[in-house]
């Protein structure tokens, strides 16, 4: 099974450290600076911080992982829960390609796969991966 | 990537509209500041009116870029859609995999030459279109033919139906939130009123009862008024499903059923034949007395709008509606049916009214005697009660005669009832996804069984048709092919 690459793992330190920030602001607006509300709320938003950067996020991107066969896909994710989906590709309705702003950046984007009921999502790729997959799941598409 | 971003089209303006009423959750902000500074009057509202002001033109600047980067291709192979503003989002379908494609011409949007255009494919949600754009007429008639041409196959065959007057009316009696259920009520309601009229009057009410009283004509005017707006309702409802049905015309056309209709809201849905989960026909007690038939398809896509139903066939005798499946789709036929369940059978399919009956009969009786000084109120209610359950002993009764199966031609076609309809099902075998068999301690003694079938449709469709013999089931099961 594939994981992620790398930079996903970057573009997750990223957006915990930016949600960080946010907090610490929105506290500064409510409460003022060293009072005991401030306080308790810059120990929230350091422990939110800690756990997402730490222990969460190193969890779900180790938990992310994909592979395609001739036949099928597989997509295992969870970090509490495990969930493994499969799907034959000839169940696949259509395709869907998302770009961040952090696309720009760091060159990855999400696959959105389309079948019959349901649909999965294969967060933070590559690119280059991004558009193979679609390529051998779809090949009529012209990514 | 071989695509280029400007050989995208750009959608209608009129989506702007649309784009806009993302957005305006956003003006929580002005309303929150309004609210906390109420107190503290005009001169502070007005001094901080410029965040209010910001806040609508950033609402107004996010709705135009919404739409300005609302695009879409078409290639020889399929349809590209972009969307988004942070998240930019690329959707591919390719044209196979199209289940129903829908113009829709309000007359809010006739002014400005658009229509609103949706596709759907069988991976969508259950409520929206998988692609949903307000286009200029020419642009979504190109969309629509480019569309079309894409998936024609050589199996010409030509047919066109046109709903008669009757036929619509009838459709819209029976459609119309059940004729016989707004009688009830209306009764209930007018009936309840006479007994119980002279203890509910007060102050409240005595202006609303002067006015009423003038079209009352003997009855308790607050009942009177009540009774007047559930029939108006009905009224309403009718009406609005006239005009909706008005211009109902099916035609075939290769591997396509072109569906049109509507009066203030135009709309023509095309959906394509091998597309199609199943036929479903339907029958109410009413219905079946009057020998109408009502015909849906079940395609993904077709009758998802709010208020629309997926009809094919609004409303015709026996002999007819064969007849027209037969010349509309001819690919999905009926046949008459095999499997039946048994004599014995029968006290299953009656068992459940009868308790009810009886339980009202009872309950009736005892607050009849109980309640001396409701006896008239006691004796009406009772009755009301029971007649639902009488009506639905009588439907129980019909459904052990026309409860089914029966297979031609790798189509199944089912019989059964549900609630207080009588439904028909014709089914190809490749739509059916999980058969199961399930057998009660009840239905031990009779050897049948309920047999549950799964198809593919917008979500899951779920049809049992119940008492069954096992033996019988278990040859189903046999001749069954999964696909």
């Amino acid at each position: 099974m594939k994981k992620l690459p790398k930079r996903a793992l970057v573009v997750l330190e990223i957006i915990s450290l930016l949600l960080f920030v946010l907090l610490i602001t929105l506290n500064s607006y409510m409460f003022l600076y060293k009072t005991m509300f401030w306080w308790i709320g810059f120990s929230l938003s350091l422990l939110i911080y800690v756990f997402l950067s730490f222990i969460f996020f190193p969890l779900y991107y180790n938990s992310n992982k994909y592979e395609l066969l001739d036949d099928k896909i597989i997509f295992e994710r969870g970090v509490f829960s495990n969930k493994k989906q499969i799907i034959n590709l000839d169940k696949i309705v259509y395709i869907s390609i998302i770009k961040t702003p952090f696309y720009y950046i760091f060159k990855i984007c999400s696959l959105e796969i389309f079948v019959m009921g349901t649909k999965i999502k294969i967060p933070m790729l590559d690119n280059k991966t991004c558009i193979n997959l679609s390529k051998k799941i779809c090949p009529e598409n012209e990514f | 990537m071989n695509l280029k971003y400007k050989d995208f089209n750009q959608v209608h303006p009129a989506a702007i509209v649309k784009s806009i009423s993302k957005f305006l959750w956003i003006l929580f902000i002005p309303l929150l500041r309004s609210l906390t500074i109420s107190f503290d009057g005009f001169y502070y509202w007005i001094k901080g009116a410029w965040l209010d002001i910001l806040v609508i033109l950033v609402v107004l600047l996010l709705g135009y870029l919404s739409w300005s980067l609302q695009k879409y291709l078409q290639t020889s192979k399929g349809i590209y859609f972009l969307k988004g503003i942070i998240s930019r989002k690329l959707l591919f379908i390719p044209y196979d995999k199209i289940t129903c494609v829908s113009i829709e011409v309000p007359f809010y949007l006739k002014p400005f030459k658009a229509v609103k255009f949706k596709l759907n494919t069988n991976g969508g949600g259950y409520k929206k279109a998988d692609i949903f754009m307000i286009l200029f007429k020419n642009q979504a008639e190109k969309f629509y033919e480019n569309c079309r041409v894409s998936y024609i196959k050589n199996n010409k065959i030509n047919f066109i139906y046109k709903s008669s007057w009757i036929q619509i009316i009838m459709l819209s009696f029976i459609s119309s939130n059940t004729i016989a259920g707004v009688i009830f009520v209306f009764t209930l309601i007018t009936k309840s009123g006479n007994i119980l009229g002279d203890k509910f009057k007060t102050d409240f009410f005595e202006t609303l009862t002067k006015f009423a009283e003038l079209l009352a004509f003997g009855l308790p005017p607050f009942a009177a008024i009540l009774g007047y707006i559930v029939l108006f309702g009905w009224l309403i409802s009718f009406i609005i499903n006239v005009l909706e049905n008005i211009t109902f015309n099916v035609k075939r056309q290769n591997n396509e059923i072109n569906i049109e209709n509507g009066f203030f809201v135009k709309k023509q849905y095309t959906v394509i034949s091998d597309k199609i989960n199943f036929i479903q026909i339907k029958q109410s007690l009413v219905t079946k007395m009057l020998g109408f038939y009502i015909t849906f398809i079940h395609c993904t896509g077709y009758g998802k709008s709010k208020n629309q139903k997926s009809v094919i066939i609004p409303s015709d005798y026996k002999n007819a509606t064969k007849i027209l499946l037969n010349k509309l789709l001819p690919e999905i036929k009926m046949c008459d049916k095999k499997y039946f369940p048994q004599k014995n059978t029968l006290p299953r399919f009656i068992f459940m009214p009868i308790t009810f009956v009886f339980i009202s009969i009872s309950l009736t009786l005892l607050c009849f005697f109980i309640f001396e000084k409701l006896k008239d109120l006691s004796l009406f209610l009772g009755i009301m009660l029971i007649i639902p359950f009488i009506w639905y002993l009588i439907v129980r009764i019909i459904s052990y005669k026309h409860t089914g199966i029966g297979k031609k031609n790798q189509t199944y076609t089912l019989k059964y009832t549900y609630g207080f309809g009588l439904f028909t099902d014709i089914i190809p075998e490749k739509n059916i996804v999980k058969i199961i068999f399930r057998q009660s301690l009840f239905q031990k003694p009779t050897k049948s069984c309920d047999i549950i079938i799964y198809t593919q449709a917008e979500g899951i469709q779920r049809h049992l048709v119940p008492n069954i013999l096992k033996s019988q089931a278990i040859e189903i099961i046999n001749n069954h092919k999964f696909s």
